[in-house]
């Protein structure tokens, strides 16, 4: 991808829940500002697989202990 | 069933309980919009070798008078007594459900975006960083 090199680059997941129109406002916001660092939306997919990799740590984790 | 969702949810949500969240002082991914454990629970039922306690069954938000003594349950982490029983609050399942995943070039930047978006008081259900090893 131009201009992000894979060993350095990092990923903000995100989950916004509420009423339509202001979860649509928040989430255009969100993108707004994450374009002055340089942040590039990956889209809806990329974000619910940052969440299944949360509850696959917990096993992990439980797994450890 | 009911079109209700309490909204806590922690990463060891599917193995975890409701007195063990109670227990740890829990938080979940979606506490901006639901709060943490202690903002959900209502009331404990919580016995101890000294007898059983729980809070008088009051609804109302919050009280002025006296230390909230759930305060001293949550986070006890099983060495005061055991929870038998909880009130916790609930919400109408919500409306719409935004995912999104944002990359960055590096962490510093990252970190940047994060840091505006807790200025500007714009609090996603959710939003983390995460690097990429």
């Amino acid at each position: 991808m131009k201009g992000f090199k894979p060993e350095e680059m990092v990923a903000a997941s995100t989950l916004i829940e509420g009423p339509k129109d202001i979860v649509d406002m928040q989430m255009k916001q969100l993108i707004k500002i994450s374009k002055k660092y340089g942040g590039m939306a990956a889209g809806r997919e990329n974000g619910i697989k940052g969440y299944q990799l949360t509850y696959m740590i917990a096993y992990i984790r439980d797994f450890c202990l | 069933m009911y079109g209700v969702v309490s909204g806590h949810e922690p990463d060891s949500m599917e193995f975890s309980t409701l007195g063990g969240w109670i227990s740890t002082r829990a938080s979940g991914m979606k506490k901006n919009t639901y709060g943490n454990i202690e903002d959900i629970v209502k009331s404990i039922t919580f016995v101890t070798p000294k007898g059983t306690f729980k809070k008088l069954e009051n609804y109302w938000p919050r009280i002025s008078a006296g230390p909230d003594m759930n305060q001293i349950i949550l986070g006890h982490e099983g060495n005061l007594g055991v929870i038998t029983e909880a009130i916790i609050k609930v919400r109408k399942v919500p409306e719409a459900q935004e995912y999104n995943a944002i990359l960055f070039p590096n962490f510093e930047l990252g970190s940047k975006f994060m840091e505006e978006m807790a200025q500007q008081k714009l609090y996603p259900s959710s939003l983390r960083l995460v690097d990429n090893i």
